[in-house]
């Protein structure tokens, strides 16, 4: 589309304003966490006689931080493989067969999507502790079981997009050519909606990733992933700002760094998520 | 597609096929549907049937101890629905279903058509403006929690620096451009009070929420023909034309979506409040959700879960029965 | 500053473990006064051994989960059989995690609890009994009564004492009070004298953190305990009193007053560190906190403050010179679980806790209030924390109150914080009335 050069110039100008006002907020926190507090107390963009050290970060590291990051990436990494995998098990037979319910499962699915998480929250506690996910570890197994039967609806309907897009004549041909569904479905299917299984898994585990809510509910102290030793650091019995920033900075950055690496998936899982058809 | 699952008309060996696929189909769909059964519909059949009943945190109610069940009937819907805390919480829930979605629609548009409009930057533009939408709703809580600090936030120093500090004190409205957590402000209006502590918040949500508008947008423009916009411009339409009548129609879609998961995502916002000022100050900020934490987990000496599940019940309602149009239309396409 | 900290603490861990290593125990009996026998559940004189696996849960970080390591390295010494494990929470969690643990049945054995939790817990049955230890100690003296009714449940006693705070102490800079020309005060109308003499001179008489909600209950509460006594204030604790009694009005009232006359605007945007801060450098005069103030103000601030001569602290004054001696305290207590799978083990390590022994260990350090009046007041390392433990209610005759929040807990204590917070902004005591006896009304039935 052709536009005067004013036009481009004003655009260009305004959109790099915007972006840097945009990143202020980040900046802030990655100012603060590496630099010393009583330097920050003035205002961070204050740069003379500034010190610049990771001390936070190693102090953030050793008050726990360490375990908290250990923690989030068992309960993501778990979540994420299993919905991923039961996800695209149950989306093939949705997009490619039929059975009875059909419908109303799918309905039932979607609703994860819109209801809020607190509609099972406060049941789980105790339907936890009857099936005895209360214990230890047993509460890792418990809470990415969780993380898969909210995240259910939301697999479904993003995967069956990307399995949609698999030509239906290539499946009928290996039909005809005898091939069980189990069969099309790992060979056929999985590998030509690759690309969109990724993205899906990148987008769960953005989101598994920074759940607050569900980990401060249902996992005690040793279980806890970074968001919540994250909302716990901003105690309001100590001044700890430079210990926050370098909590939340850490907690920012595999979500952050799986997003540069893989930002076409992202985008394009969002993409799918989000225009009708 | 519906008509096949009819199946009792056709002839024996027609009948036999959809209960072969059937079985096969149920087989791989057990094992979502087995998560999905134990830890969804499960929990939400008991947050409902809880909710009529009275209980605490500490002697939970459950559905195998009819002894224990202490049954209210809807006691708990009539004293919510009485209640001034969650009327309270319900007009903070209100002005960010108000606000938060016009807000994410329309810059994230403004910002989409802005960036469509410079290919060639764009995709770093785009870049910086999802990113926030990597980074945790805790994480982001935290970052604007020192964005408003009132002494060292950026925001109480730009506003000093640009000489623009001050307070208005006009009817019913009440705003200072200063103490952006406590107390900037309310709007009076006699049966309520709006208090502006939410739109601090709701700024911060925005901040984080906007890059899927523009993702979304991005996608709905990129189904934009380009030879509908070149020809547009042969007939002579300037820019603002070409984005009001080629643009924006054909974003109709998109931006129905945008509006949609804004309302779902103001309705349930917790993290973004529960940082920053945990409801506070007095109960100024405090959510839907945020009210139904404190029931269940704060208030332990009286026993007020049964309440906290009737708020989750309603909040819930009103998603479902706001949403339905879409939910049904989303069924009807997808299978 | 911050390096020069982190060497500090990073030279007071190596102490720490080297007096760790060496000799101990040595050091921590040699308190004046520990001579008196430890009185144990039916043992005669000399604590036995225990051993076995042992979990404690507390919410101290930084230096003070230094200090308390120190503490339980005194246990761990004298007890080398038991296998001690410490788990950390925030305070702010403290609440929820353990009504988790306890539902779930995966409770500590020992846990840090404040009195309205004690109170809550033991309504379920959660703790354990702990009359023997009490008796012991009532008998020699080690506790008073008030004491021991504060850690109690309907009578039967679940917590020990171990950490305490002396607050109503109003922290100032005695150079500028002479630069102010104004003289300790002794008397409620010499206080009110002295705040508007700063106010005369354009000064900003306090700094309030009420932005972290608790600055603000630990105002409320030596007002309304000077105010309307120890009696109404318990009364509010146990329900007898109701919130509209004249003399919680009238507490207020007064309460209202000075929040008109003498907070500054900014009383809720600050939070405790900050406030204590903005006094250190001048901002405002005078700090109505506890006695922690005196770690804090060094720690946080100005690790240059020399206490006692660079700041210190006065009492607030009775409001009315006829009535009797109260003394407002906080503190940290210990439960024990009753379904602990090592009574032994836990009830001598709450034993331990409560005794004078163990608290001197953290006394020695600073920022400490030992609640065991068997400590001598000599082992506090300066003159303020000296001065903050002389004011311990350790004579039975000293009516003792504890942090009204804290004491009742659950939706009061939320809606009491939330109220005051309120209240700061508007003044309106009928409204922070009506709030009270509302929620007190749903709450109590």
């Amino acid at each position: 589309m052709r536009q005067s050069r004013l036009t481009l110039t004003l655009l260009y100008g305004g959109l790099t304003v915007f972006s840097l006002l945009w990143l202020v907020p980040v900046m802030t926190a990655f100012m603060t966490s590496i630099r010393p507090l009583d330097e920050i107390r003035g205002g961070w963009w204050n740069f003379d006689n500034a010190t610049f050290t990771f001390d936070n970060y190693v102090r953030a590291w050793d008050q726990g931080l360490a375990s908290f990051v250990a923690n989030s990436f068992i309960i993501t990494l778990g979540s994420v493989a299993l919905t991923v995998a039961t996800g695209a098990l149950a989306t093939y037979a949705f997009v490619h067969l039929s059975f009875r319910f059909k419908r109303l499962w799918f309905f039932l699915l979607i609703t994860t999507m819109i209801v809020p998480i607190q509609l099972i929250l406060i049941p789980l506690l105790p339907w936890f502790r009857t099936l005895g996910l209360d214990q230890g570890a047993w509460q890792f197994v418990g809470i990415v079981l969780v993380h898969t039967g909210f995240g259910a609806g939301w697999a479904v309907f993003m995967l069956s997009s990307f399995f949609r897009a698999v030509p239906k004549e290539m499946l009928e041909a290996g039909q005809i050519d005898g091939a069980s569904h189990w069969d099309q479905f790992r060979r056929l299917v999985l590998p030509l909606a690759l690309p969109g299984i990724v993205s899906f898994a990148i987008i769960d585990f953005i989101f598994v990733w920074n759940d607050l809510l569900l980990a401060l509910t249902l996992l005690q102290r040793e279980f806890q992933p970074i968001q919540v030793g994250l909302a716990n650091l901003q105690s309001p019995h100590l001044a700890q700002q430079d210990l926050v920033s370098a909590g939340a900075i850490l907690a920012i950055l595999p979500p952050l760094v799986l997003f540069s690496a893989l930002n076409r998936y992202y985008v394009r899982g969002l993409f799918a998520g989000g225009t009708k058809g | 597609m519906e008509r096949r699952d009819r199946a009792h008309v056709l002839s024996g060996r027609a009948l036999e096929r959809p209960d072969r696929e059937s079985r096969l189909a149920y087989a791989f769909v057990f094992p979502l549907l087995l998560a999905f059964v134990f830890f969804y519909l499960w929990p939400a059949f008991n947050t409902l049937a809880g909710s009529l009943f009275r209980w605490g945190l500490l002697n939970p109610w459950s559905i195998a101890q009819p002894a224990d069940w202490d049954f209210v009937g809807l006691q708990n819907y009539v004293d919510t629905l009485t209640s001034a805390r969650f009327w309270n919480a319900a007009i903070n829930t209100g002005i960010w279903l108000v606000i938060f979605p016009i807000l994410v629609t329309v810059v994230s548009l403004v910002l989409s058509i802005r960036i469509w409009q410079t290919p060639r930057a764009g995709a770093t533009f785009r870049t910086v403006f999802i990113l926030p939408m990597t980074i945790s709703l805790a994480a982001a809580g935290v970052i604007w929690t020192f964005m408003y600090d009132p002494d060292f936030g950026v925001l109480t120093r730009f506003v000093e620096w640009a000489g623009i500090d001050f307070a208005i004190d006009w009817g019913p409205i009440r705003f200072q451009t200063s103490q952006w957590l406590s107390d900037p402000g309310i709007i009076d209006l006699g049966f309520s009070q709006i208090r502006l502590v939410n739109l601090s918040l709701i700024v911060a949500g925005f901040w984080a929420f906007t890059g899927f508008g523009v993702i979304t947008y991005t996608a709905g423009l990129t189904a934009v023909s380009s030879e509908l916009v070149e020809a547009a411009q042969v007939d002579g339409a300037t820019t603002r034309q070409v984005i009001r009548n080629v643009l924006i129609p054909q974003l109709k879609g998109p931006m129905t979506v945008v509006a949609t998961i804004s309302v779902i995502f103001a309705l349930r916002t917790f993290d973004v409040v529960w940082v920053i000022t945990q409801g506070g100050p007095a109960q100024d900020s405090e959510v839907l959700a945020v009210l139904l934490w404190k029931q269940a987990f704060v208030f332990l000496d009286s026993p007020q879960a049964g309440l906290a599940t009737a708020v989750a019940i309603i909040m819930s309602a009103v998603l479902i029965v706001g949403a339905w149009p879409y939910l049904r239309g989303l069924t009807r396409e997808k299978t | 500053m911050r390096i020069r900290r982190a060497i500090v603490l990073g030279a007071a861990m190596v102490i720490v473990v080297a007096a760790c290593g060496g000799n101990g125990s040595g050091d921590t009996t040699t308190t004046g006064g520990d001579g008196a026998p430890q009185t144990t559940t039916g043992d005669d004189g000399g604590t036995q051994s225990v051993s076995g696996d042992l979990s404690i849960v507390h919410t101290w970080t930084g230096s003070e989960q230094e200090a308390f390591e120190a503490v339980l390295a005194g246990f761990e010494e004298a007890n080398a059989e038991v296998n001690l494990s410490r788990v950390e929470i925030p305070f702010g969690e403290l609440n929820a995690q353990l009504t988790q643990q306890f539902a779930a049945g995966s409770a500590p054995d020992v846990t840090v609890a404040l009195p309205g939790l004690i109170r809550l817990f033991a309504a379920q049955g959660f703790l354990m009994p702990l009359d023997g230890l009490w008796d012991g100690w009532m008998a020699d003296g080690s506790y008073t009564e008030p004491l021991r009714e504060i850690a109690s449940a309907d009578g039967t006693p679940y917590g020990v004492w171990f950490k305490g705070n002396v607050n109503g102490l109003i922290w100032y800079s005695p150079d500028r009070m002479d630069d102010l020309g104004i003289e300790p005060p002794a008397t409620w109308e010499e206080f009110i004298a002295a705040l508007d003499a700063v106010e005369a001179e354009g000064g900003e008489p306090f700094a309030v953190g009420g932005a972290d909600l608790w600055p603000l209950t630990q105002w409320w509460d030596p007002i309304l305990a000077r105010v309307a006594g120890a009696d109404v204030f318990n009364g509010l604790v146990d329900g007898s009193v109701s919130w509209d009694d004249p003399a919680v009005v009238e507490s207020f009232e007064v309460f209202g007053d000075f929040i008109a006359n003498y907070f500054p605007a900014d009383a809720l945007d600050r939070g405790f560190v900050e406030a204590t801060c903005a006094r250190v450098d001048g901002a405002a005069e005078f700090q109505n906190q506890g006695a922690f103030v005196n770690l804090v103000a060094r720690g946080e601030c100005d690790d240059s403050l020399v206490p006692g001569e660079d700041f210190t602290f006065f009492l607030m004054p009775k409001f009315d010179e006829a009535a009797a001696e109260v003394q407002f305290v906080s503190g940290d207590l210990f439960a024990v679980n009753a379904d602990t799978a090592n009574p032994d083990a836990a009830l001598a390590l709450v034993e331990y806790l409560g005794s004078a022994e163990a608290q001197t260990i953290w006394a020695e350090r600073g920022g400490f209030v030992a609640p065991n009046s068997q400590v001598s007041t000599d082992v506090y390392p300066d003159v303020n924390d000296q001065r903050a433990a002389e004011l311990w209610p350790a004579d039975p005759s000293v009516a003792a109150v504890y942090d009204l929040d804290d004491f009742i807990g659950g939706e009061i204590q939320t809606v009491l914080r939330e109220a005051l917070q309120q209240f700061v902004r508007d003044q309106d005591v009928d409204a922070i009335v009506q709030s009270m006896v509302e929620v007190d009304e749903r709450v109590r039935g």
